[in-house]
């Protein structure tokens, strides 16, 4: 009864996806969509804007991430399944963070409408790189952690307690040698630093390493039973 | 078809190691094979390593000429492997027939009549047709029990790892599954594990008893029972103390003439009308517990 023609169970991964994941990002988009309508014409329409892409929404990634594995109700019965550790991770991680870029875009193209630019973050890609940049570095976070952990919670702790970190000391990172470097919103608050490319390929680099290590976890099933 | 050579498997380290499974030799050919034991023998540690879940600290595990220590391996025999956990997790807003066919897509049936098909079958197999497009969250614990089986069966698996399936079942969905494993284990292997001796004495060739993580007994149920021969009595006394003597409880009925009880061990001569009687699977579960020093476990 096998084929090579693979049926993706996309409608099945959406009917099982829990709706809290989706409430959550949908909820705060629709509060900043209307608190830049409320700021028009002032500089906060612009900070809240700016501030949705490049700050709340990766943190929402990395809390989502920290739940995509192993909040599921018939894991036992997932991992009894002819289906790699690597594609059942980038399964669940693909659709928090298809939900998270489908956000960003929105938002952006409901700006446009509105007429609110995000050109002082710079080109069409770098607005993208503002976003996505710290989004894939808190989804791994998020999800290493909370494999580590075998529980959500402490990765979800973990994203929320690096996001809080960074805004409160943001002036230390930005200013510090090393910080800059790690410093999670500089395509947001600080995109005119020199230091942006290579801040964004360490953090890159990190959310890579995140991803393979919670690969290495995710081989060990047991652990999450 | 499955055999497991020295296989350990140890949870923690150090001081607050726990060994689940120590020195497990086993070979199980095609048909039904039970395995017995009491809660915590290690019966489910057991069954997660043969679905290729949990990872083995020691030995050797080859079930259908897979070596379940390989990654590809292991995922290339989940494809033919169908297993049903004792704590049996589902999607409560899908219906019956949405979650078997999304369990049969994962299981790599990719061609949309064949699955249909295949799923229309199964749910039949279980008698949940009728009630196929109901969404599971209305369902009963022993029809999700019923949909848990029906995706263990869905890609007609070669072997087929059921834990505690009986578990949360009516004694007619219980003698109906059973039935149906029985079917199924005529050209494939079928594991059994539970705690229900009745269970394997009513379905199995073959059996093993595992306690403390440690294989105590391999063998036909037939032969277990025979252990128990000469050694199960039946006394009954108006005495409120219950008999004792090295000789263990089974069962007590309430009568006019007193309590009767049905006693297992070397001799009970010593009560007034004790007679020795036929003894069943659980008295030779029983006798090899206490014979193996585990009465504590009973």
């Amino acid at each position: 009864m096998k084929t090579n023609e693979k049926t993706y169970p996309l409608s099945y991964i959406l009917k099982t996806y829990r709706m809290d994941q989706l409430i959550l990002p949908a909820s705060l988009w629709g509060l900043f969509a209307i608190l830049v309508v409320i700021f028009q014409g002032q500089d906060s329409a612009y900070q809240s804007a700016r501030a949705f892409i490049g700050i709340v929404l990766p943190m929402i990634a990395g809390i989502l991430a920290a739940y995509a594995v192993l909040e599921d109700p018939a894991l036992e019965l997932q991992f009894s399944m002819p289906v790699p550790p690597w594609r059942m991770l980038a399964e669940r991680l693909s659709l928090v963070f298809a939900v998270i870029a489908v956000c960003a875009l929105t938002f952006q193209v409901y700006l446009g409408l509105i007429g609110l630019s995000l050109s002082p973050l710079g080109s069409v890609a770098a607005r993208q790189l503002a976003w996505l940049v710290p989004t894939l570095n808190l989804m791994g976070l998020g999800c290493v952690v909370g494999l580590a952990g075998a529980k959500p919670v402490p990765g979800a702790m973990t994203v929320g307690l690096v996001w809080l970190f960074q805004l409160i000391g943001y002036s230390w990172f930005v200013h510090n040698a090393v910080g800059r470097y790690f410093y999670l919103y500089m395509g947001t608050t600080h995109a005119e630093l020199p230091q942006l490319r290579a801040n964004q390929l360490v953090l890159t680099f990190f959310a890579i390493v995140y991803l393979v290590s919670a690969w290495a976890l995710m081989r060990k099933q047991e652990r999450y039973l | 078809m499955i055999e497991i050579k020295n296989l350990s498997k140890q949870y923690g380290n150090g001081a607050q190691a726990v060994k689940a499974l120590n020195g497990i030799h086993l070979t199980i050919e095609e048909g039904m094979f039970g395995l017995l034991g009491p809660n915590g023998a290690g019966k489910t540690t057991l069954m997660r390593i043969l679905a290729g879940i949990a990872h083995p600290t020691g030995g050797k595990v080859i079930v259908a000429g897979y070596d379940l220590a390989d990654e590809k391996a292991r995922t290339d025999y989940k494809a033919m492997l169908g297993y049903l956990p004792q704590e049996l997790g589902m999607y409560p807003d899908l219906s019956a027939r949405q979650f078997v066919d999304y369990m049969a897509i994962l299981k790599g049936m990719h061609i949309p009549a064949q699955r249909k098909h295949r799923v229309d079958e199964v749910l039949e197999m279980v008698g949940l047709s009728d009630v196929a497009e109901r969404k599971i969250k209305g369902f009963s614990g022993g029809m999700k029990r019923r949909v848990g089986i029906a995706q263990a069966l869905v890609n007609d698996p070669r072997v087929l790892i059921v834990d505690e399936p009986t578990a949360g079942l009516d004694p007619e969905e219980r003698i109906r599954f059973r039935n149906l494993l029985v079917d199924l284990a005529s050209n494939r292997v079928v594991l059994l594990s539970t705690h229900i001796v009745e269970d394997i004495g009513q379905t199995c060739r073959n059996m093993a008893i595992l306690s403390k993580g440690r294989i105590l007994y391999t063998g036909s149920p037939r032969e277990l029972t025979e252990m128990a021969e000469g050694r199960v009595w039946t006394v009954t006394t108006q005495s409120a103390t219950k008999p004792n003597n090295g000789l263990t409880v089974v069962s007590m009925l309430h009568l006019a003439e007193g309590v009767q009880y049905r006693l297992v061990g070397p001799s009970a001569a010593e009560y007034e009308g004790a007679v020795n009687v036929k003894p069943g699977l659980e008295d030779g579960y029983v006798w090899l517990m206490k014979s193996a020093g585990y009465e504590a476990a009973i």
